[in-house]
């Protein structure tokens, strides 16, 4: 065996050092995160709806698909778990938001104490059918995590398939990337999301998804992403790719309203807008949203079922009342049992 | 012309690594304390769409770091007699061959992959034939 010089000796330990420490650096995962959080900001004050209205009016379309365009909601001020609290039902849901407020929480205050805390997941799997309020509590959500400094601005942009995938080749990841951009420090909430892993003749849709796996990674201190749809369709999406599988671990169910609820829901709407119903018109509203209730089918539109309902009630009040030459205001306020029947076939066809 | 070699495997490694693994590794918490952090998510963003095989994300820049040693260090030593040669070259390769093996017995912590075995131990091998 030849022997090295002093130099060769010298240069080739320092080569096996720099591949060690190269080795080291690229195994290893640091133990202690030492980003600091941004502080959070002032809420901005753009007013886009408040809770109540926004489970009222969920959607401009029921039973239809929507093509949604990316649509940006501002935080607004006001705090957040009251308008959790003041929601119609969905009694399981606030539960688990309450819950995972509650951890974020005490997560944030063993911080303070400088003591370890656990990796925690806030990107979350809305399941349930259409117009169960799920957008309204990913808006409140995101609120919520803004409060509790998990957030920067506490923004909401909600869009679908559409809003992430490109007509060509080549642009979908500038597309999708522009859209996370667009909601980095808020919550990315993707409706349908299980679409991006349908076939549709391309395979822009995996593209679309590892283009969000990647930012979720890279902005893991100031995005969280909710992705939701019905419930098979979701737990399909979430299994079909183990990048999703293991960032999205919390599920929350967002069950279908109950007649009592979506009743509630409607005279909630009536009384905003200034209508009142006669005992006849409230005993058959009652009855029909029950009714509605026991022959759903998965397309049932909930909340915006009765949203339909009740502009249907107001359109066929206004041709009965067109007939009158100078109604009162009483009778401008009444919604009879007939304009109910009425706008129940209306919503029927 | 093995420096060159050399460099330009470790060079292509490191590249997988910068755009395409996980953020959490240490290199990346080293990138943003010299605050390039925002050049690297410039260029993983570029490449975000790009959907490559997991091998070649997580075994093949271990393979290239190991051949990318071999050619370095023998484009130094590489006037030496073969058993010299061979023990120097072998330092890298064995390192992540042994890690790999230790990690199937439980002994090291992390999970075993048949990938990494054969794009650790491939280099070797034909370094061992061609010496």
């Amino acid at each position: 065996m030849s022997k090295l010089t002093t130099g060769q000796t010298v240069i080739a330990s320092l080569i096996i050092g720099f591949f060690i420490f190269s080795a080291i650096i690229t195994i290893f995962i640091p133990t202690d995160d030492t980003d600091t959080p941004d502080e959070p900001t002032p809420a901005d004050t753009t007013v886009i709806i408040n809770a109540t209205e926004a489970q009222m009016s969920q959607s401009e379309h029921s039973n239809v698909t929507p093509q949604k365009p990316v649509v940006k909601t501002e935080a607004i001020e006001g705090d957040p778990m009251e308008e959790l609290n003041s929601l119609i039902g969905l009694e399981d849901v606030k539960a688990e938001v309450r819950s995972l407020a509650n951890i974020v929480k005490v997560q944030k205050q063993r911080e303070a104490q400088g003591l370890k805390n656990t990796p925690i997941t806030y990107h979350c799997v809305f399941s349930g059918s259409p117009g169960t309020g799920k957008t309204t509590v990913a808006r409140i959500l995101a609120r919520i995590y803004k409060d509790l400094g998990v957030l920067k601005s506490g923004h909401l942009v909600e869009t679908d398939r559409s809003g992430l995938i490109g007509e060509y080749v080549g642009q979908t990841a500038p597309k999708t990337n522009a859209l996370i951009d667009s909601a980095l420090g808020g919550v990315l909430f993707i409706d349908e999301a299980y679409a991006l892993t349908e076939n549709k003749g391309n395979d822009y849709g995996s593209e679309a998804i590892a283009t969000l796996l990647k930012r979720m990674e890279d902005n893991r201190d100031n995005l969280v992403v909710i992705v939701a749809g019905y419930k098979d369709e979701m737990k399909r999406f979430v299994d079909s790719n183990p990048g999703l599988r293991s960032r999205f671990t919390r599920f929350i169910d967002f069950p279908d309203y109950t007649g009592e609820e979506l009743y509630k829901i409607y005279l909630m709407r009536a009384n905003k807008y200034g209508y009142k119903l006669d005992a006849d018109a409230d005993a058959l509203l009652q009855e029909q949203l029950n009714q509605a209730v026991e022959h759903k089918n998965r397309y049932f539109g909930n909340g915006r079922y009765v949203r339909n309902l009740f502009e249907s009630c107001v359109t066929h009040q206004a041709t009965r009342l067109s007939k009158i030459s100078s109604p009162s205001v009483e009778q401008l306020q009444q919604l009879t049992k007939e304009d109910i029947e009425n706008a129940y076939k209306s919503v029927l066809q | 012309m093995k420096l060159i070699c050399g460099v330009a495997s470790l060079l292509t490694g490191a590249t997988i690594y910068l755009l395409f693994r996980s953020k959490s590794l240490l290199g990346f918490a080293m990138l943003n304390r010299i605050g390039v952090e925002p050049w690297v998510n410039r260029l993983r963003n570029c490449t975000a769409g790009v959907n490559l095989p997991e091998v070649i994300i997580f075994a093949l820049p271990g393979g290239l770091w190991a051949l990318s040693y071999i050619l370095i260090i023998d484009s130094i030593i590489g006037k030496h007699s073969r058993s010299t040669r061979l023990l120097w070259a072998s330092v890298i390769p064995l390192l992540g061959i042994g890690s790999e093996l230790l990690q199937a017995f439980g002994i090291l912590p992390g999970t075993f992959d048949l990938w990494d075995l054969v794009c650790y131990t491939l280099p070797y091998i034909i370094y061992l034939i061609v010496i």
